[in-house]
């Protein structure tokens, strides 16, 4: 609801000082397009089997182009500078990487196309992490608009050193025999050093380096049935996904205000824009 | 080496401070003031003529000479008025209180230039003073005179965007200024939206504007020293004078309420809103609908001077400024209504008291009492009522948004005067600041439902703020004079406390007569930060203190120049500036305008640079004067959160800023004047290309989702807007009445019609030839050629 007051506020206040809509004059003016690039989505954890990658391209800034997915884009995959596999990607393609990631090592993803510079990525898989503990808080809490929040509290032991962690929630039902699996969404406030963005929970290790996390994350909403399990995932993530995750949210809700200070989306592609993301994963099932 | 040893400068001072002579001396001293209005003159020279050895009248004309027993010649001189010589036997202390008078050729209508001593004189650099007759004549956006919109003509001083009253001065910032109304700092100075600023322009006496080299007096501030002093009220006769233009209209009242007592009134109102509320009220009602909107911003300044004895005087000052914009709507149905209603305000409250007291004929003293407020509110409310089957419902919903800032300030300064090779002035002040930076509070009535009354936001933050500071003017030689002191300050909050002490030093060396080198080192520190998106002075910037997590603004800045007279008619010098700033503030990467809560944690602190060189010839006298000032400068920015850590231009590092200026006496009864001002484009952070994004694997399949493109950019401020130039005039036509002076003024602002850029948009264009919508960059200019016409009068 606060988003909403924010936005009219920020409408109202736009209509306002454009509001002398007469006196503008508008001069178009021509911009140097960037040349295309390739991007990159890796997305690799710890407890799959098969991975699938995916290849697109820039466009220039006032560019309408929507789908810019790079089939006959090559992709080689590399572990400690071994060549664990090489595929072309194809939008149809069900090909995928087997394998499985081991924490310490560092692995490489190499893509090239005709017509595009190489781009490459390489990062440490990080190391594994495991839950204590989760639970609901017993009873919801009003927030500031009188929405209710539901809080659940985690509890995980962290390694020393600057650790970046992803938490995402999920409810799990069956129904007539089927299970169905759905990712629940964070409240946009969340307690200190806590950041809500998308689906995801982000938080780094500034106030609890190298000992017990106890951390409590707002929810606007958790549904609570008897067939219903929450499933809480917490992932030890790379700090270039942590970066990219939390810009790429800035960015998106940047598209929507004027008023918005500028964000630069954060890659760890060389020469190219995306993310090649690393994570080491727990999961801790919660019975409301 | 950021800063020089406090130790050192500490040693230097003491050294200095306190020559001892030996020899039998007497003192002169007293006020010197106008004949023909008894205002206090400030910087006049005393010179005497047998000794060499000479003073200048502090911020309120008082002056103390103290020489050896002898005869005396003593020239006192002031730029615009007739030079006085007298010649005397000093053989005990003398009280002189002098009137000068204008001279005829230079009244007040054409006086120009600065009213400090020679620019080869004074030990400080990087300052310009501009007058009140200066700042008049200066053509303007709507004929409206405007001091800010002056102070960005200097050298060293860049405007924001179109029409801005903000300054950007050495590489600042419009929160590093330190804005004194009559000693007492202004927060917000900016009218509708930053169009224009809160200074009437008939109220003010004299601008000073101190750019680097800061003596140790000021404080709180990074970038600039900017004085504006208001007149203190004619205490010879009644005089009035009063404008109508396109926008505004003013009027002021000065006199004498007997001997000892003079008042100034004057008050400005812009009345857009009363001219164009029939026409708004037509609109509404064709619509079927009753309505009203306007906008209008008002200031009132008042000021009552007493003097109680030769060595006692009061002076009490209230500003009131308040810009207003409301939109209220109803539609009436059948079966009930509903109605909008919406606006917001804000605008500054002072009230200053000083005392003036002679403590002796070498020591001068100023008490000064201040409190200051600055408030912006807005507000939104929605009421719907209507009846079903004989029964009333009713629907009530308000919002309000709260901010400001409320000082409460004492301070006691002295002047002191041992011998003419020392000038030393020390003072201490204290402030208590009450920040409330953003209380949202909402109200739901409902005859049906529950009633819903929530406030939330920023927590108020009270804190206290001090210095002390002791600097001296002093000579060392015929050729080298120097200003060294030193301002500690201290900022005391409920959980964290700061101090800092900050050495400033400035020396002039005569290279002849008439060039004199100057250099300058300067230290600086800020307390409060002003959290600002784009720049573009809206009211709803928020001023907050800094917290243990958000630490004090520094500054380090060096300068070296050269400054001469030539022939009495022109100034000119040529400065080169070196500023590092840490700690300054940022909004973080997609943070936004409103900060609802948690300000903390949508700022960033980093650090910036700008260094360049400023020249600056002028043309003080004479029927034709002006100025040409020309600025190269760097500006650039580091903070780790944006731009991936890496180094980028500040948005206004503009690498040639020029501003020609030229008033020209045709006659007696004509007056032409022009600027010209050529600026660098901003730079502008522009999306460079839309990269794709993509969400993790599909449970079901393992693969990446393409999801969407977004706008991403290589470089922060990656793109420079055209350049910014634009001619402005104004010709006066002057008459003399039988009971008073009426001036018609018209000009034009921006008169070749430049379409220059106020800022970047995408938008979507329809191609008919394509069949498809293209997206296109558009610079958006705000203000083609404005014409204005203005009537003034003076009695």
């Amino acid at each position: 609801m606060k988003v909403v007051f924010r936005n009219i506020i920020v409408l109202f206040s736009l209509y306002v000082v454009l509001g002398c809509e007469s006196l503008e004059v508008v001069v178009p003016i021509d911009v140097d397009e960037e040349a295309p690039e390739l991007a990159v989505g890796a997305y690799f954890s710890n407890d799959m089997e098969n991975y699938r990658i995916s290849v697109a391209q820039s466009v220039g800034a006032l560019s309408n182009l929507e789908n810019t997915l790079q089939d006959s884009a090559v992709i080689s995959l590399f572990e400690d500078g071994t060549l664990l596999h090489t595929y072309m990607f194809e939008q149809d393609n069900t090909e995928v990487f087997e394998g499985s990631f081991e924490e310490g090592k560092t692995y490489r993803i190499e893509v090239s196309k005709d017509g595009f510079e190489p781009v490459f990525a390489e990062d440490v898989f990080p190391s594994a992490v495991s839950i204590d503990t989760a639970f609901l808080q017993g009873t919801a809490v009003v927030g500031e608009f009188s929405e209710e929040v539901r809080r659940l509290q985690l509890q995980f032991m962290d390694t020393p050193g600057q650790n970046f962690y992803e938490i995402k929630t999920y409810v799990v039902y069956e129904f007539s025999g089927e299970e169905y699996v759905y990712a629940i969404y964070p409240a946009e406030d969340q307690s200190t050093g806590v950041v809500s963005a998308g689906e995801g929970i982000y938080v780094r290790d500034d106030n609890f380096d190298g000992e017990a996390a106890d951390l409590i994350l707002n929810y606007y909403e958790i549904e609570e049935g008897e067939d219903i399990e929450i499933v809480v995932e917490l992932r030890r993530i790379t700090e270039a996904y942590f970066a990219y995750q939390l810009s790429v949210d800035l960015a998106q809700k940047a598209n929507d205000n004027p008023f918005s200070e500028p964000v630069q989306v954060r890659s760890n592609i060389e020469n190219g824009f995306g993310i090649f993301a690393l994570w080491a994963n727990d999961f801790f099932m919660i019975v409301p | 080496m950021k800063a020089l040893s406090s130790y050192s400068m500490t040693l230097l001072f003491i050294a200095f401070s306190f020559t001892a002579f030996a020899q039998e001396k007497y003192t002169l001293s007293g006020f010197i003031s106008d004949a023909s209005t008894g205002e206090q003159l400030i910087g006049v020279n005393l010179y005497d003529l047998n000794k060499q050895e000479g003073i200048s009248t502090n911020t309120y004309g008082f002056f103390s000479l103290t020489l050896p027993k002898d005869s005396v010649l003593l020239s006192i001189s002031y730029v615009g008025y007739k030079t006085e010589v007298l010649s005397f036997y000093l053989d005990k202390n003398i009280e002189l209180n002098l009137e000068l008078e204008q001279e005829n050729a230079l009244e007040e209508f054409e006086l120009v230039g600065t009213r400090i001593e020679k620019i080869e004189e004074s030990t400080q650099m990087s300052r310009i003073s501009i007058s009140s007759a200066q700042i008049k004549q200066i053509p303007t956006l709507l004929g409206e005179n405007d001091v800010l919109k002056a102070i960005q003509l200097l050298p060293g001083v860049q405007s924001g965007g179109e029409g801005q009253s903000g300054l950007y001065v050495r590489g600042g910032s419009p929160d590093q200024n330190l804005i004194l109304m009559d000693g007492v700092p202004v927060y917000n100075v900016s009218h509708l939206f930053g169009f224009f600023s809160v200074f009437n322009a008939d109220a003010i006496r004299d601008v000073n504007l101190i750019k680097g080299g800061f003596p140790a007096r000021y404080g709180g501030r990074l970038s600039s020293v900017l004085e504006v002093n208001m007149k203190e009220g004619n205490s010879k006769e009644i005089k009035g004078a009063g404008s109508i233009s396109t926008i505004a209209s003013k009027l002021t009242l000065e006199g004498p309420i007997g001997e000892k007592t003079s008042f100034l009134v004057s008050g400005r109102r812009t009345y857009i809103d009363i001219l164009a509320r029939p026409l708004i009220a037509a609109a509404f009602s064709s619509g079927g609908d009753e309505g009203t909107a306007g906008y209008n911003f008002y200031d009132l300044n008042f000021k009552l001077n007493h003097k109680f004895s030769a060595k006692d005087k009061v002076y009490f000052s209230m500003y009131n400024g308040l810009d207003r914009f409301l939109i209220r709507a109803k539609s009436n149905y059948e079966d009930g209504f509903n109605e909008f209603e919406t606006g917001f305000d804000w605008g500054n409250l002072a009230f200053i008291g000083r005392w003036n007291h002679l403590i002796n004929e070498k020591l001068f003293s100023n008490v000064t009492f201040n409190y200051t407020r600055y408030q912006f509110g807005t507000f939104a409310k929605f009421e719907d009522e209507y009846r079903d089957s004989g029964e009333v419902f009713n629907d009530a919903f308000e919002l309000n948004y709260d901010s400001g800032i409320y000082d409460v300030s004492g301070k006691i300064d002295f002047d002191y005067y041992p011998n003419p090779a020392h000038h030393i002035r020390f003072g201490v002040q204290h402030t208590y600041h009450d920040f409330n930076p953003g209380l949202f509070s909402i109200l739901f009535r409902s005859n049906t439902s529950t009633d819903i009354n929530e406030s939330f936001g920023n927590r108020r933050v009270y804190s206290n703020e001090f210095y002390l500071y002791g600097e001296d003017d002093f000579e060392l030689g015929s050729r080298l004079k120097i200003n060294a002191g030193l301002h500690f300050s201290g900022f005391i909050l409920k959980d964290e406390n700061y101090t800092s002490l900050q050495p400033r030093l400035s020396a002039r060396y005569k290279l002849s007569d008439k060039i004199a080198l100057k250099a300058s080192y300067a230290s600086m520190t800020q307390y409060i930060h002003l959290l600002t998106n784009q720049g573009i002075g809206l009211p709803t910037d928020l001023w907050v203190p800094s917290t243990a997590s958000i630490k004090p603004q520094q500054s380090f800045q060096w300068a070296v120049g050269i400054a001469s007279s030539i022939r009495d008619q022109f100034e000119v010098s040529v400065e080169g500036f070196y500023k590092e700033m840490d700690n300054i503030v940022s909004f973080k990467e997609g943070s936004s305008l409103f900060v609802l809560e948690g300000w903390e944690d949508k700022v960033t602190q980093g650090n910036g640079k700008a260094y360049g060189a400023e020249f600056f010839l002028q043309k003080k006298q004479g029927d034709f004067s002006g100025w040409i000032g020309y600025t190269l400068s760097w500006n650039f920015r580091q903070f780790d959160d944006l731009n991936e850590g890496r180094v980028f231009p500040f948005r206004y590092d503009r690498r040639h800023d020029l501003s020609l200026v030229g008033i020209y006496k045709v006659n007696e009864r004509i007056n032409l004047s022009a600027t010209w001002v050529y600026g660098t484009g901003n730079a502008v952070s522009l999306p460079d290309r839309k990269v794709p994004i993509f969400n993790e694997y599909d449970v079901s399949n393992g693969t990446a989702f393409y999801l969407s493109n977004v706008n991403t950019f290589d470089e922060r401020n990656n793109y420079r807007m055209r350049a910014y130039h634009r001619f402005d005039f104004s010709v006066d036509f002057k008459k003399e009445k039988k009971r008073f002076t009426r001036v018609w003024s018209i000009g034009a602002y921006n008169a070749y019609n430049r379409k220059n850029p106020f800022f970047l948009q995408t938008r979507d264009r329809f191609d008919s030839n394509k069949n498809t919508v293209e997206t296109e960059l558009v610079e958006v200019a705000l203000f083609p050629v404005i014409p204005s016409v203005a009537y003034k009068f003076e009695f």
